[in-house]
């Protein structure tokens, strides 16, 4: 069996199934063969559904055979986060409350998923549901970052991003809610894209805080996620903040030419308190981008002094909200981070809350403000490296911060504003991947994966993978 | 401070691992120190709708 036919992207993989150079039976044995050889380390998946897959593959093959492709999605394996229903089958959410809930309906992103043929592999772990980083679930297990096994690979799609570098799935999705698909690609050294709120439909996914949520690809090259955006996006009536706006046909128009384009960089808040070594390797990408022609401009956004506040009160508030029965009647069944955070959300007030809210109508007038002047604003994903699993600090120049103080900070305004937003890994630091972001104007979605485009074209990361081989 | 915090969720049927109690005080301090970043003035015009709509109304 060919293992390395696991290593590909969609992109590459597609004309292969179409043209019936590969079977799909052959890719998802390759998949599989994967997940036994690494999932024992690293733990991404909390269920592995070999045979289903199979199955699902097998009748893939006959489709294509007979003449039936339906398109790139076809026969291509994918196991997502486990906080997406599948129609009679269990979605834990990370979580022990959860463990016998079988749903009975597909979630909208699934149901899209499945009318384009994509063979389901397994059901990803995550941060018990989706609230916090680390995807150190207390459940299921720690997840490990395939390119050091002692290190978190960020969260709370942590297995989303572990599964996707160590080519144990071709692609997934995650969902993100202050950070949690942008965080993980950028610890995994993959891309994560978050899209506009409302552009991609949150029908049966299981919420941690309704106003922030979102559901987005995890891929390994910028085309899959382009093409996953395609499939996904659209007007839902089942999803009430869902938004009816045209989707575009994202993969055939990206676009690598950056020249003439405005790059905006808001230093006193993005750039503010950034380890060295991630600064660095953002720097770089700058200047490359400079040198194909873009324009680096600074902007000003006052309100980003006030995002920290309006993020944690925001999703403390409706997740303690959406939690509160089990608070009080099963407190013991959740792990003791989620039920500490559950506390403090109890603790907000209705004025903080309320000013929350007016702080996002002020940030949305800053950015759109912003956006007349720059196409994109980039700044790093993260201000620091993967910390060690079990660590609650990060280590930003020598110094020891607080790991949740310090995780959202980039990540959160795009909660906030429900902006456009991809992280890109664009280079490698000390053995580990640095993630650099990427947000657009609303529903410009093309943008921002142009310019990510550019930067995946000029080869950063320079062929740096996670290392699997140490992986046994 | 503890006490008041444990006081008040204890009011809404929360039992707190003693663990917590500092733990939350200290949190509650870091919401206090966020808090002070917000101005209130610099956002009464800013109406609060209760559906977020990214990209919308304009000045």
């Amino acid at each position: 069996m060919n293992r390395e036919l696991a290593a590909q992207s969609i992109g590459e993989l597609a004309p292969k199934l179409r043209d019936k150079q590969v079977s799909p039976v052959e890719l998802a044995q390759a998949v599989l063969a994967n997940v036994d050889a690494y999932n024992g380390e690293i733990n991404a998946f909390i269920r592995v559904q070999k045979e289903q897959a199979l199955e699902s593959a097998r009748q893939a093959e006959q489709e294509i055979q007979s003449g039936n492709y339906r398109g790139f999605l076809h026969g291509i394996p994918m196991a997502l986060k486990d906080i997406l229903y599948f129609k009679d089958e269990p979605a834990t959410m990370g979580s022990k409350i959860h463990e016998g809930f079988i749903a009975d309906f597909d979630a909208t992103v699934v149901s899209k998923l499945k009318l384009s043929g994509v063979t389901f592999h397994g059901k990803l772990n995550m941060h018990e549901y989706a609230w916090g980083a680390t995807t150190t679930n207390p459940h299921y297990g720690a997840c490990k970052n395939p390119w050091d096994l002692s290190k978190i690979p960020g969260g709370s799609s942590g297995g989303s991003g572990a599964a996707v570098a160590a080519n144990m799935t071709i692609a997934s999705l995650g969902t993100d809610t202050g950070g949690s698909i942008r965080i993980p690609a950028s610890s995994c050294g993959i891309i994560g894209l978050k899209p506009t709120h409302g552009r991609i439909s949150k029908y049966g996914c299981f919420p941690l805080s309704w106003s922030l949520d979102h559901i987005g690809p995890m891929t390994k090259t910028v085309f899959d996620a382009a093409l996953l955006l395609e499939v996904l996006g659209g007007y839902d009536p089942k999803d009430p903040t869902s938004v009816d706006r045209p989707t575009q046909n994202y993969s055939g128009g990206l676009n690598e030419d950056v020249k003439g384009m405005v790059i905006g960089i808001e230093e006193s808040y993005f750039f503010k308190n950034v380890d060295n070594r991630v600064n660095e390797a953002v720097q770089n990408a700058l200047q490359q981008l400079e040198k194909l022609g873009a324009r680096i401009e600074p902007v000003r956004i006052p309100s980003l002094a006030q995002a920290e506040f309006a993020e944690l009160v925001t999703i403390t508030t409706e997740a303690s909200a959406i939690h509160h029965d089990n608070l009080v009647k099963q407190p013991e069944k959740f792990g003791e981070d989620v039920r500490f955070l559950l506390e403090v959300g109890e603790l907000m007030s209705g004025v903080d809350y309320v000013q929350s809210q007016q702080i996002r109508r002020k940030l949305d007038l800053e950015f759109a403000a912003a956006f007349e002047k720059v196409d994109v604003l980039i700044s790093p994903t993260l201000p620091f490296l993967s910390p060690p699993i079990g660590d609650s600090t990060v280590d930003i120049n020598g110094q020891a911060l607080s790991f949740l103080d310090e995780v959202i900070r980039f990540t959160g305004p795009g909660n906030l504003t429900g902006l456009p937003a991809l992280s890109i890994p664009c280079g490698v630091r000390d053995g580990m991947p640095v993630g650099l972001q990427i947000m657009g104007p609303a529903f410009q979605e093309e943008k921002v994966l142009n310019v990510a485009y550019a930067l995946e074209k000029l080869e950063l990361m320079q062929g740096q993978k996670a290392d699997l081989k140490v992986i046994r | 401070m503890a006490q008041g915090i444990h006081r008040i969720l204890e009011e809404r049927g929360i039992q707190v691992p003693e663990a917590h109690q500092e733990m939350l005080a200290q949190q509650m301090q870091a919401v206090q120190q966020l808090r002070n970043t917000v101005d209130n003035s610099q956002l009464k015009d800013f109406d609060m709708a209760l559906t977020h709509v990214p990209g919308g109304e304009r000045p």
